[in-house]
């Protein structure tokens, strides 16, 4: 039981500090085992693009010398200790399973991106103008005085603050499992600690938007109204080197995750001249609703 | 040169004369022809919208009309191959009034399709050369071929028969017998070219099936030769041209047997989608029994089956089909049940449902309805005229030497039968 | 069934040019027999009255036919032409396919919530005609354990979506590889790009409507009158071969907003989608979100049976 925690643990972990961006030696590893594979692309520029300072224009100018530098900066930033040299010697050790794709592509072989930054969205940020001087409360309880319209529902209930997301030690920022800062830019990197399949969609487009919509995900109305259309033109491409994403909670409500219903627009109609009578249908039955359903204790 | 400018002088003059009741039949075709002109008028003018097509059943009475006419034109083969390949002298005798049908029927198919077309101004497109001409991949583009060659070919095989009889010659046959060979294919190849252009679709399943083409002829050579034994009873009786009983005997005989054909091949076609109705038999099922609530074609084939049913078994019976009038009614019955099991009964089922499952009733507006009885008019007037002009050059009564002389000598053969209904029946 | 649909005539005006048009065609087919159409058409455009665009319309060739002075001149009879009728300006693109590019789609059904408002954004764009109430995407709405189109639902209207114990299937044109109705087509009206979008002429489609018996996705749509969109709602960026206004009584079909694409950008039913459900890419991309997702998720296609090789892959996750 305690070796397969430490594995899954592992596993976790090697993915979100892949995500980190971090130069260290199982970054190489990984790297390593998708050259292995064939169709790798240097690491180097994912972890440039998912670098913690991303802006929502990248600057494409010369990206071999900013790679190293900002490589060596993470290095030198978070040197890994010595428990995560202890994992690294783990993952070493297994086929990165979770990290590749079918063609043998780990998360740093992801075509480069950039996000569009959530801190200037957020109503309340930067926290830590309220919260400076106070000391976290990590009592589970109902909020009277602020965030009262928060409705936890991530995870059935199961977290509350401080258990996996915010950090305590530093209000404007979020942390993860392993106690690293993480941005409000930078939600993926927390998310993706669970969420590692669907992280692993975000990063090579399968999961999530790109940037440059008629509106932001949540602003589209729940109400069937008009889209603002005048912003058509400013928007975003499909091409695979420019890709500027959005981030979990753009889309998500990180307390409440999941998309909330909307009102359809309206049902198409036939051309003018015509009407169309409605159809007569019989409710479907399926075939467990047309028999008994089967005795207590007794279906296998 | 001078001898066909007489003889178009000749023709025209047969044509601008005749009796009161030729009068009244051509001034109410006439007439027919303007109020569907109108209605045309109005269709270009505000678009298809005034028909009842929509984007759910795309074709509607235009199509369906030329796929049944389609089936007329290419049973003249019916009278050609007795004729010339069996050299029956009764069935000669009147086998260019079965051409004479052929080219009014593929002028309506063509007139059927023009109208059916959004943009006829740009028929030009269709051209090869000038426009650009989608062959051979495109089935539409093999249909043009096939109905233009066909028209080109039942003009001038009667056109060089009737010319030379007009100069007094007796027509060689060396000269036409390659054309007639050709016409022979060319008949089968337009209808089953017609229905390759609806089992071609993979996108219809109602139409993909391989028994079309075969069904396609057996119900063109039902509902044609029909046409042609109400419309030669009715020339009998109204022209000089006498027709032998046993031209009609003959012709009967193949409405019976194709008649049994399309009923057999039918039945096929409804034991595969009812057998075990899959997705596939969501057409039949709408045609033959209606689907969610939509059911519009219901009462409709099952006239067209109760007709051809009653019609097969008067045929099959040789003491009834030998009795004139329940000979007369039976084809008349399968020439309305073949219109409607082919017509209405084949392409519009073919649209519902949609390829996305949706149900569409369709119901063709008084536009089409008037535009599709001023085509059949118009149809009826070039045969009218064309049998104007080729009955007295048959007869000896017109020609380049004789002038035009009234009655005469006609070539009587075999007994009058009995007089038959007044006119082919028109939808 | 059927409704009075006779509007108010559009006058004389309207009926001398039809009789016009009807001389027109025997004029023209001598012309262009005499192989002048073209030449006549350049005339034309010298003068840019109504009745001369008109004649040049007429006259117009083939869009593959045509030189690039002669496609500069059709699409500035085209922004004329709206000019004079709903008074905006147009931009009317003729943007080749990108190199080293085919287009494919893909769309995540179970993302998809039945929103619609990628249709909503599809109308938006594509300046549709609203009496001939084209859309270009139709959503299904079928009920769990099942996937069989003749019992779903395109017209399903609710408080909130999705409903309980249904998903949605959004069909829209699929861009076959092996397209039926560029094969139906009588007269090339209708052909399949560079770029592997299947595309209109509206310039040269006869509007016989085979093209739409061909397609197994309903995905042709006829335009059963003279296309109208309210002015202000017109999307001036357009292009030849897409949203530029339509001509009466032809057909049309979703490109993938090519106007859009061929510029890098991303169709709008994808921009509009507000749950991600869409993703739009390169093909011959490696690196591309919707080879990934072929790639990397269980994908189908519609009707794959019938061998037209869709470009519209549909998965889940």
């Amino acid at each position: 039981m305690g070796r397969c925690s430490t594995l899954l643990l592992a596993l976790l972990l090697g993915v979100g500090l892949i995500g980190l961006g971090l130069a260290g030696p199982f970054a190489e590893s990984v790297r390593a085992q998708s050259a292995k594979a064939g169709k790798a692309r240097p690491g180097a520029k994912a972890i440039k693009a998912a670098r913690p300072d991303t802006k929502e224009e990248d600057d494409q100018d010369n990206p071999d010398d900013e790679e190293k530098e900002e490589g060596a900066a993470a290095g030198a930033q978070k040197a890994p200790t010595d428990s995560d040299s202890v994992l690294g010697t783990l993952m070493q050790r297994r086929e990165a399973v979770q990290g590749l794709t079918r063609r043998g592509q780990s998360i740093a072989n992801a075509p480069p991106f950039t996000v569009i930054e959530r801190e200037p969205q957020l109503e309340f940020y930067p926290c830590a103008d309220c919260h400076e001087d106070q000391t976290p409360n990590p009592k589970v309880r109902e909020l009277k005085d602020e965030h009262t319209s928060l409705d936890f529902q991530h995870g059935g209930g199961r977290f509350w603050c401080y258990d996996a997301c915010h950090n305590r030690k530093d209000m404007n920022r979020l942390v993860s499992l392993h106690g690293e800062p993480i941005s409000f830019n930078e939600p993926y990197k927390l998310c993706g600690q669970c969420h590692f399949q669907r992280q692993k969609d975000w990063f090579f487009g399968g999961h999530g938007k790109r940037a440059g919509s008629f509106l932001k995900p949540r602003e589209i109305p729940a109400e069937h109204s008009k889209i603002d259309f005048s912003k058509r033109n400013k928007i975003g491409t499909w091409r695979s080197d420019k890709r500027v994403l959005f981030v979990c909670t753009q889309c998500h409500d990180a307390h409440s995750p999941s998309i909330k219903p909307y009102q359809p627009s309206p049902p198409p109609e036939v051309r003018r001249g015509l009407t169309r009578h409605e159809e007569v249908r019989e409710k479907h039955v399926t075939v467990w609703q047309s028999m008994e359903p089967a005795p207590r204790g007794k279906a296998k | 040169m001078m001898q066909l400018a007489r003889f178009f002088y000749d023709g025209a003059r047969q044509v601008f004369s005749g009796s009161w009741l030729y009068r009244v039949w051509m001034l109410g075709l006439g007439a027919v022809v303007l109020m569907g002109g109108l209605m045309y008028s109005q269709q270009l003018e505000q678009g298809m919208i005034v028909t009842g097509m929509s984007d759910q059943v795309s074709w509607g009475a235009y199509i369906a009309n030329f796929t049944y006419l389609v089936g007329v034109a290419a049973a003249a083969v019916m009278l050609v191959i007795p004729a010339y390949i069996f050299n029956r002298q009764d069935i000669k005798h009147i086998v260019l009034i079965g051409e004479g049908i052929a080219v009014a029927a593929v002028v309506m198919c063509m007139l059927f399709v023009t109208v059916d077309l959004g943009r006829p101004d740009r028929i030009w497109h269709l051209i090869p050369l000038l426009g650009r001409f989608h062959f051979p991949q495109s089935m539409l583009a093999w249909d043009v071929v096939v109905l233009s060659g066909y028209l080109l070919l039942n003009l001038t095989i009667p056109f060089y028969i009737l010319f030379s009889r007009y100069r007094g010659k007796e027509p060689d046959l060396r000269v036409y017998f390659p054309g007639v060979i050709i016409a022979i294919a060319w008949a089968i190849s337009i209808h089953t070219v017609t229905a390759f252009l609806f089992s071609s679709n993979v996108a219809r399943p109602f139409w993909h099936t391989a028994v079309l083409g075969p069904r396609f002829l057996a119900s063109a050579f039902t509902s044609g030769p029909a046409l042609i034994i109400l419309a030669l009873q009715l020339i009998d009786r109204v022209t000089e041209l006498k027709v032998s009983s046993t031209v009609i005997d003959l012709i009967a005989l193949i409405v019976t047997i194709s008649l049994q054909i399309n009923l057999f091949l039918l039945g096929v076609e409804l034991f595969t989608d009812f057998y075990f109705p899959t997705e596939h038999s969501a057409s039949a099922i709408y045609l033959y029994t209606g689907l969610h609530g939509f059911n519009a074609l219901v009462p409709w084939i099952w006239s067209a089956a109760a007709l051809n049913l009653v019609a097969v078994s008067i045929l099959t019976v040789h003491r009834w089909r030998g009795k004139r009038a329940l000979l007369n009614a039976a084809c008349l019955m399968a020439v309305v049940g073949v219109w409607i099991e082919k017509g209405m009964g084949l392409i519009i089922p073919g649209f519902v449902p949609t390829p996305i499952g949706e149900m569409f009733d369709y119901v063709p507006t008084q536009v089409e309805i008037g535009v599709s009885l001023a085509i059949w008019a118009i149809g009826l007037m070039i045969f009218t005229v064309l049998a104007r002009v080729a009955i007295p050059i048959e007869l000896g009564t017109l020609s380049y030497a004789g002038g035009d002389r009234t009655s005469g000598a006609a070539r009587r053969s075999g007994a009058r039968g009995t007089p038959g209904p007044h006119h082919p029946p028109m939808h | 069934m059927t409704e009075d649909v006779s509007t108010a005539s559009t006058g004389a005006a309207a009926i001398s040019r039809r009789s016009l048009l009807r001389k027109g065609s025997v004029l023209g087919a001598v012309a262009a027999f005499f192989g002048v159409g073209s030449a006549a058409a350049q005339e034309a455009v010298k003068d840019d009255s109504a009745l001369a665009d008109m004649w040049g319309d007429f006259f117009q060739q083939h869009y593959k036919k045509m030189s690039p002075e002669e496609v500069q001149a059709a699409i500035a009879r085209i922004e004329r032409k709206a000019k004079r009728e709903y008074g905006v300006e147009l931009t009317v693109g003729n943007e080749p396919p990108l190199e080293g590019v085919v287009f494919g789609y893909a769309l995540n059904i179970s993302k998809c919530k039945g929103v619609r408002r990628c249709v909503e954004a599809c109308m938006a764009e594509n300046n549709q005609s609203r009496d001939s109430q084209i859309q270009y995407i139709r959503v299904l709405e079928m009920d769990y354990g099942r996937m069989d189109l003749t019992l779903a639902d395109g017209y399903y209207s609710a408080e909130a979506v999705p409903r309980p114990g249904k998903f949605y299937l959004p069909i829209q044109c699929m861009q076959c590889e092996n397209p039926p109705c560029v094969k139906a087509c009588p007269v090339e009206a209708t052909w399949k790009e560079a770029d592997g979008i299947v595309v209109i002429d509206y310039n040269w489609c006869i509007g016989c409507r085979y093209c739409m018996t061909a397609c197994p996705y309903w995905a042709r749509h006829f335009n059963w009158n003279r296309p109208k969109v309210p002015a202000e709602e017109i999307n001036t960026d357009t292009h030849y071969l897409s949203t530029r206004p339509r001509a009466k009584r032809v057909m049309e079909q979703s490109t993938f907003c090519l106007q859009r694409t061929r510029k890098g950008r991303q169709p709008a039913c994808l921009e509009a989608c507000p749950t991600g459900a869409r993703i739009f890419g390169n093909l011959l991309d490696p690196n591309s979100d919707i080879r990934y997702v072929i790639e990397n998720k269980t994908v189908f296609r519609l009707k794959e049976d019938l061998g037209t090789e869709p470009k519209f892959w549909y998965y889940t996750d």
